[in-house]
């Protein structure tokens, strides 16, 4: 119980009159002196009355909308405080915001019980900047006596988390038709001998094969002179083609598409240091390409592309689509229609429209970026080299053509896709079932072509929960 | 049309809109004028007329401060019945400013009932010592040491104190 400035100047006047009355020698100040006292210690028993009254009656309770949220994310936290009776006094319960929060002003989250009301609450909207689970665990409860001498602070308790994650993505699921791939970089065979440190085959000894080469051991046990072959090392180049464009920023706030392309990127790069395979980095917006590097094998390298990838934002102009899938080729297209010259059958006229276009279909999509970045990447690699495209579905006939590409100038080509199904708001984050059926055809027209593979890269829970459906509908 | 009202005019309507008298600061101002005009005569009414505009013109126990500052001035030699009178004509200024109008019944009465004890042990501790700042010293550490004793009762019914404290108090 603190007094308050009013009790002070009252006590103050009180101690004046009873040292007046010392200096007069006379009690009537001293008993105005005591008369005052008498009221301060009457409104003090009053307070204790009020403030016992209201730590019994009263209630408070704090809930969190929602409860899970990204950092730098609001949710709208309710304070409610019931009084079981009224009181006399004015009361003022107040939410506690943990210091990792960014609250608002005290009035704003604060309750005012008026004397006589018996209900209140309070929405604010906080921020959480620091990623944990946050605690709404305590309410201060400021009481104030109805004379105005004394206030006194209580604290309740209150049982209200949020969860604030932060905003990368949780559970990644690279697979092939979902059927999960554990690794898909890693030790490549050369299938060539030469010097190396890997044994590949022992074999007799012919004539020109030097003396350092023989086995001993095998000699001495087949009695015959042996050689140990070794697999020659070889290197791979790796080039990474990442799409960075304003279609990769789906989904929720740091478990975009381009989040979870990000992380598979970093894995790939992770995997060419660990062998020490030279890189080469092609990151690609909306208007072409925004950032290349490469190739190299320096320990910098790799550095500098992961720095880059972790700063990467998607770029924000819309792409222009590109128009239907597999179209006639121009010379087919000429060819037939020249058969249909001179012929007004409904058939014939129903059927031209179709075969007048006889723009390539090449040059439809040569200005593409992410064609023209793999075309480019493409064309820089003179030796073996392993080209990785991280894209998404929503450009398919760029994505194809660019892959066609690929598979003919590149040793390996990998193309890793996030399904736009699974990040559009309108299915949820699950996905329908329409857009996963022809996200799967789209991967596996891919996988057909010489030397591709196509994984889909996609949040876990939404690939669960796109193969519970398939097993229920089936 | 409303006719305009000067800044001065304005700020003495205010002061006396926020300090209306009460019935009971009217019962008060006549008590002590009242008895202040039979023991002193007309400083007596004077001593009336000023509280009254003290109460008029300001909150809180001004006026009951006021009141008894005159009765020392006024009751300087008077017997014990004078004083008690005064003091007991002084108590609605001093209610008025404790309770609001109407009072709680209750309020009124604890206030009186502790009034009433002051009063008596003030004049306990008056006629007990010989010195006035004996009186004055123990009144002081009295109305002190209850004040204290509340509040550590209030700390402990609300639970407000932690078991070292509980250990430092015995």
């Amino acid at each position: 119980m603190l007094p308050t400035r009013r009790w002070a100047a009252l006590a103050g006047v009180a101690c004046f009159l009873a040292v007046y009355a010392v200096v007069l020698d006379e009690p009537t100040p001293l008993f105005a002196a005591c008369g005052l006292a008498a009221w301060l210690v009457v409104a003090q028993v009053d307070a204790v009355g009020t403030m016992c009254s209201v730590d019994r009656d009263l209630s408070a309770s704090v809930s969190v909308e929602p409860t899970s949220v990204y950092v730098d994310d609001r949710a709208a936290v309710t304070l409610t405080a019931s009084l079981s009776e009224a009181v006399d006094a004015p009361v003022e319960v107040e939410l506690v915001a943990p210091p990792s929060v960014n609250a608002p002003e005290r009035a704003r989250r604060t309750v005012a019980f008026d004397p006589g009301e018996t209900a209140g609450s309070v929405t604010c909207s906080i921020e959480f900047p620091v990623a944990g689970r946050i605690a709404f665990d305590e309410v201060e409860v400021d009481i104030e006596d109805r004379a105005g001498f004394f206030t006194e602070t209580l604290t309740l308790g209150a049982d209200a988390r949020c969860l604030v994650e932060s905003p990368a993505p949780d559970g990644i699921h690279v697979g092939r038709g979902g059927e999960l791939v554990g690794a898909s970089f890693g030790d490549h065979s050369s299938d060539q001998t030469g010097p190396g440190l890997v044994p590949h085959e022992t074999r007799q000894y012919l004539p020109g094969d030097t003396l350092s080469q023989i086995d001993w051991k095998t000699t001495a046990r087949m009695d015959h002179p042996y050689i140990r072959e070794f697999e020659s090392e070889s290197d791979y180049l790796l080039s990474l083609v990442v799409d960075c464009g304003s279609n990769m920023n789906r989904g929720p706030t740091g478990r975009t598409m381009l989040s979870y392309a990000r992380e598979v990127a970093l894995g790939l790069i992770d995997a060419a240091d660990s062998h020490g395979d030279p890189v080469s980095a092609q990151f690609v917006g909306d208007a072409g390409t925004t950032w290349e590097f490469g190739p190299s094998s320096s320990s910098n390298a790799y550095q500098t592309i992961r720095r880059r990838l972790l700063s990467i934002e998607p770029t924000r102009r819309s792409r222009r689509p590109v128009g239907t899938s597999r179209p006639v080729a121009p010379e087919d297209a000429r060819k037939r229609s020249r058969l249909l010259d001179g012929d007004d059958s409904a058939f014939a006229s129903t059927l031209r429209p179709y075969l007048s276009d006889g723009e390539s279909y090449v040059s439809r999509v040569s200005d593409r970026p992410i064609f023209d970045a793999v075309k480019s990447a493409c064309s820089r690699s003179d030796r073996q080299d392993h080209l990785v495209l991280i894209t998404d579905d929503s450009a398919r006939v760029e994505t194809y053509e660019a892959v066609v590409v690929a598979s003919k100038r590149s040793s390996q080509t990998s193309v890793f896709l996030t399904p736009t199904t699974f990040f559009d708001d309108a299915a949820g984050g699950a996905g329908d079932t329409a857009g996963v059926v022809a996200f799967e055809e789209f991967r596996k027209r891919l996988e057909r072509l010489p030397n591709v593979t196509a994984y889909e890269v996609a949040p876990k829970s939404a690939m669960n929960l796109a193969a519970d459906r398939a097993t229920t509908a089936e | 049309m409303e006719t305009p009202v000067n800044q001065s005019e304005r700020t003495i309507r205010t002061v006396l809109d926020a300090n209306e008298l009460t019935p009971m600061d009217v019962v008060g101002v006549l008590c002590v004028t009242l008895v202040a005009g039979l023991t002193s005569g007309l400083w007596g009414v004077a001593a009336g007329v000023l509280v009254l505009a003290v109460a008029a013109a300001t909150t809180g126990p001004l006026a009951f401060v006021v009141a008894q500052l005159t009765a020392v001035s006024l009751f300087g030699d008077a017997s014990l019945v004078a004083l008690g009178g005064a003091q007991l004509a002084a108590f609605p200024l001093l209610a008025s400013a404790a309770c609001a109008w109407p009072p709680n019944r209750s309020r009124l009465a604890r206030l009186a009932a502790g009034y009433v004890l002051a009063l008596g042990v003030a004049w306990a501790l008056w006629t007990s010592f010989r010195w006035a700042w004996q009186a004055a010293l123990v009144a002081v550490v009295l109305a002190a040491a209850v004040a204290y004793g509340l509040h550590r009762y209030e700390r402990v019914a609300l639970g407000l104190v932690s078991a070292p404290d509980a250990g430092a108090e015995r």
